[in-house]
């Protein structure tokens, strides 16, 4: 005669077929062993059920004993205000700022001009044509 | 007396026909005494640009006048050039502290041809540079003036003529503009800045001086021995404001701005490493090799831009 094993287990369980339970039930009436097996099964599951819950150490896990995670902090109003400062000084002076330095082609030529006439090639033509290119000359 | 005559000529003449080298006539036209009209007349890739100016070479400075403009005139000089305006007002640059001396001397004559020009006893001199003429220059045997300067580019076109079509030997008293001293540019050397957008040297053209030219900018002026140019790097991107017509080169990754006067060309552009400006009498050729040889156009990052407008 076979006995019924895990069976009492599923049987616990409530996991068992119908055909599965009564194939059960029959043979609990007939054998000693397997109903004292059972009333051993469902006292430990008592037991155990029982028990307190325990957090399971986290060095168990193999994780960092405490883990921080940062909350946001609220900021200082100063450091508020001083980054919006910021900002706006930025957005400001990028607007004033001029789009570079406005040359007009006098502030090159009038340079030119004056340090080619310490040149032993300083002629006539070299001055005059400075003041022409830049237009003071033109008609 | 006719022997009189030729022994006369000929010793006026042996100073200039034994002159050797080119620095030898420009610096005789440079302390020159005359005073004459004179006619630009140069064909740029942008079109004809041309001129009409009246000039008094005196004391080793000269004035220059535009008979069809608005009654400005110059005097350039000793490193300064002041430009009077027609309200009287007046405005100087001086440069201080320039490098002594003529520069590379690449240039050589080729030929010196006797004649006569506008009725006076002249010598043309070819100028060569590395083999090729470059210029044609007629000076008055007398004065030592220049009374027409040819220039060529590379495949021997006229670039320039600039000729003297009255000349006068004797010049006048006249009153050069007079200066404002508060309204006075004062150029000084500067080593203390950041030159690497200003080559030693760039196609034969050697850096002889830099100068600061405001708190974010610096000048240098480059010659050949002939022609030269000014370069200005600002650490600012900088821009021109003229109401004359540009023209846009592009130029690979960037573009140049440009205006081409009667023998001078400008050009404008953003590079890397800030803000260039170029100022010289190059023929075209000459030009493109040079600006072949600075900073390329481009345009920094958008940050780089914001942060030296701001901060220069």
């Amino acid at each position: 005669m076979s006995h019924l094993g895990e069976l009492l287990s599923a049987h616990l369980d409530g996991e068992l077929s119908p055909a599965e339970r009564r194939r059960v039930a029959d043979h609990l009436e007939d054998c000693d062993r397997c109903r004292e097996e059972l009333d051993e099964l469902a006292s430990a599951r008592s037991a155990v059920r029982s028990l307190p819950m325990v957090e399971v150490p986290a060095s168990v896990l193999g994780l960092p004993d405490e883990v921080v995670v940062p909350l946001p902090r609220r900021k200082s109003f100063w450091v508020g205000a001083a980054a919006a400062a910021a900002a706006v000084f930025i957005v400001v002076a990028s607007i004033l700022a001029p789009d570079g330095t406005a040359l007009t082609p006098q502030d090159l030529s009038d340079p030119f001009g004056a340090r080619v006439s310490l040149d032993p090639g300083f002629t006539p033509t070299k001055v005059a044509q400075v003041r022409v290119a830049t237009g003071d000359f033109a008609e | 007396m006719r022997r009189f005559t030729f022994f006369a000529v000929l010793i006026l003449l042996t100073p200039v026909i034994t002159a050797a080298d080119l620095s030898d006539y420009l610096e005789r036209s440079a302390t020159a005494e005359f005073q004459g009209d004179q006619i630009v007349t140069c064909s740029t890739p942008d079109g004809v640009r041309d001129a009409v100016l009246q000039i008094v070479g005196r004391d080793g400075a000269l004035v220059v006048t535009s008979p069809v403009g608005d009654g400005r005139s110059l005097s350039a000089g000793a490193g300064s050039l002041a430009v009077a305006g027609p309200d009287g007002s007046v405005r100087s640059t001086q440069v201080v502290s320039a490098t002594d001396g003529p520069g590379p001397a690449r240039y050589a004559i080729a030929a010196a041809i006797p004649g006569t020009y506008l009725g006076r006893i002249v010598e043309t001199v070819v100028v060569e540079r590395d083999g090729e003429p470059r210029a044609r220059m007629t000076f008055d045997v007398e004065t030592g003036a220049l009374l027409r300067s040819v220039v060529f580019q590379a495949d021997e076109r006229v670039y320039c003529d600039a000729r003297m079509v009255t000349f006068d030997p004797s010049a006048p008293e006249v009153l050069a503009p007079g200066s404002d001293p508060d309204a006075v540019h004062v150029l000084e050397s500067t080593q203390d800045f950041d030159l690497r957008a200003l080559p030693d040297e760039v196609e034969g053209f050697v850096r002889l001086d830099q100068y600061r030219y405001d708190d974010s900018s610096v000048l240098a002026y480059y010659s050949d021995g002939f022609f030269s140019f000014t370069l200005l790097h600002s650490r600012r991107p900088v821009r021109l404001e003229t109401s004359e017509a540009l023209t846009r080169v592009d130029a690979g990754g960037g573009f140049y701005e440009r205006i081409y006067g009667p023998g001078t060309a400008l050009y404008v552009w953003e590079s890397q490493l800030g803000g260039l400006a170029m100022f010289g009498d190059l023929p075209p050729d000459l030009q493109e090799r040079v600006m072949a040889g600075l900073p390329e156009p481009g345009q920094p990052s958008f940050f780089i831009r914001w942060w030296r407008r701001l901060f220069g």
